[in-house]
């Protein structure tokens, strides 16, 4: 195509290792015109990041590039080191995940934006602070004057990647790269940065290549999508047609994995009352302040009751006080005020007795299923810590064939118990701390966002073994999560928090499809749906709205 | 800033406070006669009447503990740190004589340690290779080399072969500036060189570390050069850990000076304070601590604030 603004030919990126090279991409052709927003789309290890950072050479140092990358028609392959600064932030601009780590915390928001606009233009001081406070206030930012000597720690997340953006847009690039731009950020404030990045398009006229790995926000802003795996490109088309008609068995897939808010309409129907497993009245939970400093009180009059056999879904943005609740459901945070009960016993003292009767009766899966295994330690032991701790099962034969028992539990061969975490995938690893919780046989499993970590086919997998086990095995759950439509596929009911306060609960079905509360009609608007029809048609009426 | 730093203050003042009760209670809780135990010589004598009177004298150990550990403070505060059994000099000038040496040689061991191990280990954080390991293995090798045997081969070529600089000794600044200097160089090598190590090492670990993060990154996005990225992104976020080791090496080299003074025969506070632990000079030691604890702290302040400046998050 002669009127692309980047053209991709046969791009391949190798690692060195050692000193062989190991190549992770292949032929990675695609391209993109002046104005257009292509999404770059992929699970983790597609391939997708490192495309996106060989454009301009971004990569750790190691890597080999090679292949033709045509940018307004110059090969950026081949240009040198000087070029490339040169066309790094003026011509292309790049925005990335994680806002916090992606700016220095030794300097002020100011100092990021001066180094971005003074790095291609020989301004001076005070007109590239004047320019800075104006860039700030053209990505909305609240009180640029201020915000301006502000140190990234002292920004939301949201705050934080206008600034970013704010750099980005410096220049005036005709291209910028976003690399999971609102992957880190909450579905709310996501909606406002893809917002944002819409209008400033829309005004200056640039490309956007958008990496993600969500469906959702792929139909919503990309006019075509670049579908990898496994280091290629699978396919490439519009939009519309990808999510219609996608061509490759794998993109099918992917498109059947993204759980779809409102596509449930058997909710899971609501357990026989009985005495709750999990009770709390009142709750009040506070994190200890410095010392003769007041505690931060992270969630407050909290009243919730866990039925046996029932899903509760616990949805709400960062610093809902979710977590917080979870953790106290351990035992692990002490109760400030209200009554907490498990199993019919009042356990808000938080003494020894009490700890031991919570862990007995309930069991945890935690976030990140890397870290939250010991790397040293067999899976098998880890699996049946909980009951050498809360149990005393001491004999190591007793402890294997349980270990075997968990394993084939949760769909992996018995045989693994001596294995250790490392030889394991992500989805693995969680099944193992899936069978970990289920060890002590527990009434309640909190289970702590057990599926954000992972790939959309992946979580789709470790969901419907939850689902299976729960069946089966018929435990309670107090299941955290930020995405309302994996809640909607599993709980009964649905505990929707904010602040630390419950805003709204009921059973899914009401909560998701007529909510009562503005908030929780603002969660569910702003979860992104994967189809381009149905994000159009949000994002006309919400432009309505601004006017 | 001004609140931390006037937090910092406030925390250092309570630590000298709690050091200088420790020393205090340190000779009065000791079980038996604080007098007669000074004055033991370790050989089963024991010392006559008079004697063990007068140190009670001196010390003031006839008085209640309540008045004693007040005239302790007060005397402290004050700069009357009381009189040396040997000497009768009084300690306070024993130290202030004794005290512009040893910092002047901490000070210079200090500047130099810091001038070559920053950017040597910088440098061999960023060339990484054969630059780096032999950094490795140097600064190894340097940390681990007894100063009194670094210092002995110093002396060996630069004084007895080469006769640059003089073997040891010590001039005054106002008699003979000259020499003064000279004389200074040699031992503050000496005490530089496992200093530097320690830098060289801290540096090259955290170069390495912020080699990765994420914002260097950002700023390579922004097209700045590799040196301004590497100056400002890198080198700038690595200080924090160095400056730490900076100032916990300052400190130790405070109350440690004393192999190099030996070895260099150079007067200062290091000797002073062997000289009374073996003579049992009972209030010469205990100024001493006092001024290298008092340091301590000062140092420590100094380090806080510093990292207060360089890292905003810090300052709270």
């Amino acid at each position: 195509m002669s009127g692309s603004l980047l053209q991709l030919e046969q791009v391949e990126v190798s690692f060195r290792s050692g000193k062989s090279w190991k190549q992770v991409t292949y032929d990675v052709s695609f391209d993109i015109a002046p104005g257009e927003t292509v999404a770059l789309v992929g699970e983790s290890g597609s391939g997708k990041s490192v495309t996106a950072m060989s454009i301009l050479d971004l990569l750790p140092a190691g890597t080999r590039r090679s292949g033709r990358i045509l940018f307004a028609g110059e090969d950026l392959v081949a240009a040198d080191e000087s070029r490339l600064r040169q066309i790094r932030g003026s011509d292309v601009a790049v925005i990335f995940q994680e806002p916090m780590t992606a700016l220095n915390p030794v300097y002020t928001i100011g100092d990021h934006l001066l180094e971005a606009i003074r790095s291609h233009a020989d301004v001076p001081k005070e007109v590239a602070r004047t320019r800075a406070v104006e860039l700030l206030r053209q990505v909305h930012m609240p009180d640029p004057e201020t915000k301006i000597d502000h140190y990234p720690h002292q920004l939301s997340g949201g705050q934080r990647q206008r600034a970013m953006i704010a750099m980005a847009m410096s220049c005036e690039p005709k291209l910028l790269i976003a690399d999971e731009p609102t992957t880190a950020l909450d579905v709310t404030v996501q909606a406002e940065i893809l917002d944002l990045i819409v209008e400033l398009q829309r005004r200056t006229g640039m490309a956007v290549l958008i990496i993600t790995h969500d469906m959702g926000v792929v139909a919503d802003v990309a006019d075509r999508v670049v579908v990898m795996r496994e280091g290629r490109v699978v396919e490439s088309q519009p939009v519309r047609s990808l999510f219609n008609t996608p061509e490759a068995d794998y993109t099918r897939e992917l498109l059947e994995a993204v759980p779809r808010l409102g596509s449930h309409a058997d909710v899971a129907a609501p357990p026989p009352p009985g005495e709750p497993v999990l009770s709390l009245q009142d709750v009040a939970i506070e994190y200890a302040g410095a010392w003769r400093k007041a505690g931060f009180r992270a969630a407050e009059g909290i009243d919730l009751d866990i039925a046996p056999g029932e899903i509760i879904g616990l949805v709400g943005e960062s610093g809902s006080g979710k977590s917080t609740i979870g953790r106290a459901a351990m035992g692990l945070l002490p109760v400030a005020a209200g009554r907490l009960t498990v199993g019919g016993r009042d356990v808000s003292a938080g003494g020894r007795t009490d700890l031991h009767h919570i862990r007995r009766h309930v069991s945890m899966v935690f976030q990140d299923p890397a870290s939250s295994l010991n790397p040293r330690r067999t899976i098998g032991q880890s699996i049946t810590d909980p009951l050498l701790w809360t149990q005393g099962v001491r004999s190591r034969a007793e402890r294997r064939r349980r270990a075997a028992e968990l394993l084939d539990m949760v769909r992996l061969p018995g045989a693994w118990v001596d294995r250790y975490p490392h030889e394991l995938s992500g989805g693995q690893r969680q099944r193992i701390g899936i069978a970990r919780a289920l060890a002590t046989k527990p009434a309640l499993m909190v289970a702590d966002e057990p599926t954000s970590a992972l790939d959309v086919s992946v979580q789709a997998s470790v969901l419907e073994l939850f689902t299976q086990l729960q069946q089966e095995l018929g435990f309670s759950s107090l299941f955290i999560s930020h995405d309302l439509s994996v809640v909607e596929s599993l709980a009964s009911r649905v505990v929707v928090l904010r602040q630390g306060h419950i805003v709204e609960q009921g059973p899914t079905l009401e909560v998701l499809r007529s909510p009562r509360e503005d908030y929780t009609r603002a969660l569910i608007a702003a979860a992104p749906v994967p189809d381009p029809d149905v994000q159009a048609e949000r994002r006309a009426r919400r432009a309505e709205l601004v006017g | 800033m001004l609140g931390y730093i006037l937090r910092r203050v406030a925390v250092g003042i309570g630590l000298v406070y709690l050091v200088l009760t420790l020393i205090f209670l340190a000779l009065h809780l000791v079980p038996g006669d604080p007098a007669l135990l000074l004055l033991s010589q370790g050989d089963g004598a024991s010392a006559t009447p008079e004697a063990v009177e007068r140190v009670r004298e001196q010390l003031g150990l006839n008085q209640p503990l309540l008045v004693q550990y007040w005239d302790f403070l007060s005397g402290v505060v004050t700069g009357d740190l009381g009189q040396s059994f040997r000497t009768s000099q009084d300690v306070a000038a024993a130290i202030g004589e004794r005290l512009p040496r040893t910092l002047e040689l901490v000070g210079l061991a200090t500047l130099i340690a810091v001038v070559l191990g920053i950017p040597w280990g910088a440098w061999a954080a960023r060339r990484g290779g054969l630059v780096d390991s032999t950094t490795t293995t140097l600064t190894s090798i340097g940390v681990a080399l007894p100063v009194f045997v670094f210092g002995s081969v110093l002396i060996l070529f630069f004084s007895l072969k080469l006769a640059w600089l003089p073997a040891g000794g010590f001039a005054s600044m106002g008699e003979d500036p000259g020499r003064h200097l000279q004389l200074l160089v040699l031992p503050a090598i000496a005490l530089a060189v496992g200093f530097t190590s320690v830098i060289a090492r801290m540096t090259r670990s955290a170069v390495q570390e912020m080699l990765h993060a994420d914002w260097v990154r950002t700023a390579r996005s922004l097209g700045l050069s590799r040196r301004r990225v590497f100056r400002r992104y890198v080198l700038r976020n690595s200080l924090n850990p160095v400056v730490t080791v900076i100032g916990l090496g300052v400190g130790t080299l405070l109350g440690s000076t004393v192999l190099v003074e030996r070895v260099f025969n150079y007067p200062g506070l290091s000797s002073l304070l062997v000289d009374a632990v073996t003579a049992r000079d009972y209030p010469v030691v205990q100024g001493v601590v006092i001024t290298i604890a008092v340091l301590f702290i000062a140092i420590n302040i100094v380090v806080d604030v510093i990292y207060g400046v360089l890292d905003p998050r810090v300052r709270r």
